[in-house]
């Protein structure tokens, strides 16, 4: 075998007048490219499988599910007496509901502050009268030295106006010292008392979260707050005149 | 005598490369199997997830009782029980003290509510609801849609909340050279998020991304081929345990951009969503 092997090899060289050390390179480069273009086709089937399992298969499973029998109005059904009533009980008790639950809307005046986009609105009589930028919650997480801690958030949810004052007096809590670096005073020390800060009214919605006016008039529309809700003058007197003790405020 | 380990006419260097052939056939038959056995899996859970829910959420016999089957396929008698599940679970989501969604799909409308009072209305630019979901039978919708469901766990492309830490200056000096806070970008980054809901359901929440935003358009698609290759470890591993993978139907709807912020921000943690799909 090998001797004819040889000899096969022999009778190509001497009829072509390639050299062995030639047509060896050929070979190796041959099998060479076979290699790589087994390598490709191999990284194709594994990327198109990796494929079909991402997006294929998701794609047809979902319909495969034959669809759901179709509702029908039938006729024989529709002519009954028995069915006349239970739609009429059914559309009876969908008004209800309805009603009821469009009850939930306050009739009197009301206030929506969304904090993502720091904006007010002011209803009268389910109406909107008046909507404008407003600051709310910074999310600021300040850590003291002595390991207090507070996150400047505005709570969300429904509230109702606990009180309102005008030319309100800032009573500074002790966060408000520890952010400015200055040592926290005694609770009724004079330092802890600022006039005109919170503008000319301010209408309390509990826990101390107040809405109220601001000296920093560029930072509406930005949350810059302690929780709070900044308004510019204008803007906090309509809501102060508008809002009475009671009224609701949602905030979202 | 011939040598018993090679073939007495083949050469050496061909039985190797027969050896490789061999090898590399059995690689892809084995590609392939695993391939098959992968796609009857995940094309059985779809399956059993309907199933289950048709069974799950079958009349009771109270209702037959009342009603009897024939209603079951009557198209008014369905419509007004749909409006009346979709109106007893926004009063149930009113109940609580938390800010609910309510997503109408028929009405292409997501409202923002507090107390039932809604304090945003949104527009649905468009929406897809999962194939597999046509498969549900209309009496199941009205029973599933009753009740409020869940968000179990989100994924987002912005924070909840946008926290910034801030340690306390030492002193007046040390608060006057202190850097400002760097400002929320969510405003200006891509908004997209993900709610797994209770019942098995996904709500993915999608902005607009035009032609003219290329950047979003790539966080779009980042996003969901994401949630797509999560998705497909989550079911090879089910289905390397010889169990059907996870399904979860998803509903996509997509908004303007800044409402989607403003959604994903309302939505409290483990907060409540009705939904009205017919």
């Amino acid at each position: 075998m090998e001797g004819l092997k040889r000899a096969a090899k022999k009778a190509l060289e001497t009829a072509t007048g390639i050299s062995p050390g030639l047509l060896e390179n050929i070979r190796s480069r041959q099998r060479m490219l076979a290699i790589l273009l087994h390598l490709f086709i191999a990284v194709m089937v594994f990327t198109l499988a990796f494929l079909f399992l991402l997006t294929g298969v998701p794609v047809i499973r979902e319909n495969l599910i034959p669809p759901a029998s179709k509702p029908v109005s039938d006729s024989s059904l529709v002519s009954g007496k028995a069915y006349t009533q239970k739609i009429n009980s059914l559309r009876k008790e969908v008004t209800t509901i309805e009603r009821r639950f469009d009850a939930m809307t306050p009739g009197q005046n009301y206030l929506i502050i969304n904090t993502t986009d720091n904006r007010f609105y002011l209803y009268r009589h389910r109406t909107l009268v008046r909507e404008g930028f407003c600051s709310s919650g910074s999310y600021i997480h300040l850590k003291s030295h002595d390991e207090r801690e507070w996150i400047f958030r505005t709570p969300r949810g429904m509230f109702r106006v606990l009180g309102k004052a005008t030319y309100p007096v800032w009573r500074k809590p002790d966060w408000a010292f520890i952010e400015e670096g200055i040592p926290v005073p005694p609770p009724d020390h004079h330092s802890r008392f600022e006039y005109g800060a919170l503008g000319d009214y301010a209408l309390s919605i509990g826990d101390g979260y107040l809405i109220h006016g601001t000296l920093y008039k560029r930072s509406l529309g930005m949350p810059v707050t302690h929780g709070c809700v900044r308004l510019n003058d204008d803007d906090l007197k309509a809501v102060f005149n508008a809002l009475s003790v009671g009224s609701k405020v949602y905030i979202y | 005598m011939p040598d018993q380990k090679t073939y007495p006419h083949t050469p050496p260097e061909e039985n190797k490369s027969a050896g490789r052939k061999a090898v590399r056939h059995l690689v892809y038959y084995i590609l392939a199997a695993i391939l098959i056995y992968y796609f009857i899996l995940a094309s059985i859970s779809p399956v059993r997830y309907i199933r289950s829910l048709n069974s799950n959420f079958t009349p009771d016999s109270v209702s037959l009782s009342k009603t009897g089957p024939e209603y079951l396929t009557d198209s008014l008698y369905l419509d007004l029980t749909g409006r009346l599940a979709f109106a007893r679970a926004r009063t149930r989501m009113a109940a609580t003290d938390s800010i609910g969604i309510t997503v109408s799909l028929p009405d292409s409308v997501i409202t923002i509510e507090i107390k039932g009072v809604t304090v945003r209305k949104i527009r649905i630019v468009e929406y897809s609801v999962a194939g597999s979901l046509r498969g549900v039978e209309d009496y199941t919708w009205t029973r599933m849609l009753a009740e409020p469901f869940t968000v179990e766990s989100e994924i987002a492309s912005i924070p909840k909340e946008p926290v910034m830490v801030k340690i306390a200056p030492r002193d007046t000096a040390e608060a006057s050279a202190m850097p400002n806070i760097v400002p929320d970008t969510s405003g200006i980054d891509p908004v997209f998020f993900r709610l797994h809901l209770s019942k098995g359901l996904r709500l993915t929440v999608l902005q607009v991304t035009g032609r003219d935003s290329r950047k979003d358009a790539v966080a779009l698609n980042r996003f969901i081929y994401r949630r797509k290759m999560n998705d497909l470890l989550v079911s090879a591993k089910h289905v390397a345990r010889f169990r059907f993978p996870p399904y979860k139907p998803e509903i996509r709807i997509v908004v303007p951009k800044e409402e989607a912020r403003v959604i994903y921000r309302a939505i409290p943690v483990s907060g409540e969503i009705v939904l009205r799909v017919k």
